[in-house]
């Protein structure tokens, strides 16, 4: 089965991770712009960050035969830094051109500032006038809440649900978001967010419209084959393989798809420097 | 060009083509752009002693597309006449028919008639700007072709924000699958062509944006490599590779180099003549051996014979070793520029090189013990002529003992 991968931070991964991917099928993954653990201290770190993942990111997963994709954002914890919040928005409207960015994300509450608002609000706008959908984080502490003045500000700005994907939700959060019309994405963790055997309830409970998982693998402890691991557990439960797959590879490529950049034949024949092309390695080009 | 001018091209090079060989005539046949067939484009002499005419078109098989100086060995013995393609990078544009009686030719003879055939086919190159759109229209559908004559006639303004718009939308607009072309740019005020063979579609078409540019091109692609993702870095690269003319852009180049993409760095260097041109000499050679190193052929960075020098064969060599001393392979292609500069001991490692179980290390080998010149090596390079069945091999192997 393929797999897409619509949250994973791989940018802190090493190649074991991406090798073990593809062995599970993942074929393409989408990596949300995020902070790094670290603040930063000035604009061109982002802009070395935003490099990064549209450059040496995307060749490293293509050595794997993994199609590597983005959003582009300014993160909800670093909006609150004045260092680089202004900085940053007025750097992302020529990244956001870039090929291979599939939305604006992530945005929204870390602890849901009157500047986490602010920026939410304009990157909203931002996601508008590049014609993207839009990824939005939602809090660790405080997440029904977060859920609640998300969903608020969307209805403010006017913008349309059904480009938004509403991440990381719980048993708590589904009731608030399942009739809005966003997308619904589920973080599989080891030890916080979203575990396995209650991903499956309540995919159960509520069913699988519009609804994503994703391992959100990043510098902590984490997993990127939560994916792979939590349809195990999905078909050992029982659930129909065209349900899964809809969950795994369906609902967030078409969501993706709505940046009209997604090349869906590009992921189906994965194209690497290193591979043969017509009998012949690129690198090397073609010999007589 | 002007009819008259291709005329008097063709005259000036089919005489040249019968001087060269004593024939009693030659003719220039070009390909036909819509069928499979060779068409006649201008003739000197006689085709033969009963005075026939040339034909006007001839077939052109699978056989012919695609062949370099191969049949013309074959050729030299029992023919009345030689074939001799008109190659543009890898691709035969037509061939040059030489009527050649009863004579029998030397390698050096058909060496020549294929330089100059060579040149001929790169004098009748279109500009770079026509040859791209020539190969995307073949390639692209046409929403996607209007897009980029939109933008190339844009860029003919002068309009840069055009260009800025369409180079990171480019890979979406028009593809990024293989261009799958043989052939080569050809700037004709310089003496290196940008073959295209390992360029993509998407590479073509930022390049075509680029040379109809009405402004300074070469610094709007400096400025494109640095804003610029994997791909854009990679198209501005290759458009250097074509408009650059001052080494005004040469720090995009050296910060390619340094990456560890090897897309990116491929871009900057193989099939590359701005960087080879402009790199200064000891970064020229730590460029050399990283492309060693990475496994891209030495062979595709142009001008690399030209810049060899003792230190360079020193550097390969050296790294011969390492690869040596850890049982791992060496690259083939190492061997013919290290002969330029032969290092103590050389002569004697590509003696045994020549018994290598693969045709590319005994080829490799054979070119550089010829380049070398040691009457020493005679013996090992007649005995492995004696056992060689590799068609290419032996003809290197002939050439260099002759």
């Amino acid at each position: 089965m393929r797999i897409f991968e619509p949250h994973a931070h791989m940018f802190s991964r090493v190649t074991d991770d991406y090798e073990q991917m593809a062995l599970a099928g993942i074929v393409g993954v989408l990596e949300p712009a995020f902070w790094l653990g670290q603040p930063r201290t000035s604009v061109g770190s982002f802009a070395d960050y935003f490099d990064a993942i549209i450059g040496w990111e995307r060749f490293r997963a293509e050595q794997f035969g993994i199609r590597h994709y983005c959003t582009l954002s300014l993160n909800p914890k670093e909006a609150n830094d004045d260092r680089v919040n202004e900085g940053v928005l007025a750097l992302l409207p020529r990244y956001l051109e870039k090929d291979g960015v599939l939305g604006v994300g992530e945005i929204g509450f870390d602890d849901i500032t009157p500047r986490e608002e602010r920026y939410l609000a304009a990157q909203l706008e931002l996601a508008r006038a590049h014609d993207l959908p839009a990824l939005v984080h939602t809090p660790h502490r405080d997440k029904v809440r977060g859920v609640e003045r998300t969903l608020a500000i969307m209805r403010e700005v006017n913008f349309p649900p059904e480009r938004v994907l509403i991440d990381h939700n719980t048993e708590q959060t589904v009731p608030l978001v399942i009739d809005s019309g966003c997308t619904m994405g589920f973080s599989i963790y080891p030890d916080t967010k979203m575990d396995e055997p209650r991903m499956v309830e309540i995919l159960r409970q509520w069913g699988t419209d519009r609804m994503v998982i994703n391992s959100a693998a990043d510098w902590g402890k984490s997993d990127p084959l939560k994916i792979p691991k939590t349809v195990s557990l999905m078909r050992q439960k029982g659930m129909a393989e065209h349900d899964i797959e809809k969950v795994v590879w369906h609902n967030p490529v078409s969501f993706f798809a709505k940046s009209g950049r997604l090349d869906l034949r590009e992921m189906d024949t994965p194209v690497s420097p290193g591979q043969l092309f017509e009998g012949n390695s690129i690198l090397r080009g073609p010999r007589a | 060009m002007t009819d008259a001018a291709t005329h008097t091209l063709f005259d000036v090079a089919l005489k040249k083509v019968i001087d060269t060989v004593g024939a009693t005539g030659a003719a220039v046949y070009l390909g036909d752009p819509d069928r499979p067939l060779l068409r006649l484009a201008a003739a000197q002499g006689l085709r033969a002693a009963d005075d026939a005419p040339w034909p006007v078109e001839k077939a052109w098989g699978k056989r012919s597309a695609g062949a370099t100086a191969e049949p013309l060995t074959e050729v030299e013995n029992d023919c009345t006449t030689l074939s001799v393609p008109l190659l543009l990078g890898e691709d035969e544009v037509g061939t040059v028919v030489v009527a050649t009686g009863s004579r029998v030719f030397s390698g050096v003879d058909v060496d020549d008639l294929s330089l100059q055939c060579r040149a001929l086919a790169r004098a009748l190159a279109s500009e770079p700007l026509q040859a791209l759109r020539d190969e995307l229209a073949r390639r692209i559908p046409s929403p996607a072709r209007e897009w980029l004559e939109g933008g190339i006639a844009a860029a003919a303004r002068g309009e840069r924000d055009a260009i800025l718009l369409a180079f990171p939308a480019m890979g979406r607009r028009i593809g990024r699958e293989p261009l799958g072309s043989r052939s080569a740019l050809v700037s004709h005020d310089m003496d290196a062509d940008v073959p295209l063979r390992s360029w993509r579609l998407d590479d073509a078409g930022r390049v075509a944006l680029l040379c109809a540019f009405a402004g300074d091109a070469e610094a709007l692609a400096r400025e494109l490599y640095f804003a610029g993702d994997l791909r854009e870095r990679c198209g501005a690269l290759r458009g250097l590779a074509v408009l650059g003319r001052t080494p005004g852009a040469i720090d995009a180049v050296r910060d390619a180099i340094r990456s560890s993409a090897t897309e990116l760095f491929e871009a900057a260097l193989a099939d590359n003549p701005y960087a080879c041109r402009f790199l200064p000499d000891d970064e020229f050679r730590h460029a050399v051996l990283k492309a060693a190193f990475v496994g891209l052929s030495i062979e595709r960075l142009p001008g690399v014979e030209a810049r060899a020098d003792a230190e360079l064969s020193r550097m390969l060599l050296s790294y011969v070793t390492e690869r040596e001393v850890a049982g791992r392979s060496v690259p083939p292609d190492i061997w013919p520029v290290a002969a330029l500069h032969p290092t103590p001991g050389l002569v004697g490692k590509l003696c045994g090189y020549l018994e290598h179980p693969a045709a590319a290390h005994r080829a490799a080998a054979a070119t550089a013990l010829g380049r070398i010149g040691d009457r020493r090596a005679d013996p090992f390079l007649k005995d492995r002529l004696a056992r060689e069945d590799d068609r290419t091999v032996r003809r290197i192997l002939e050439r260099v003992l002759s």
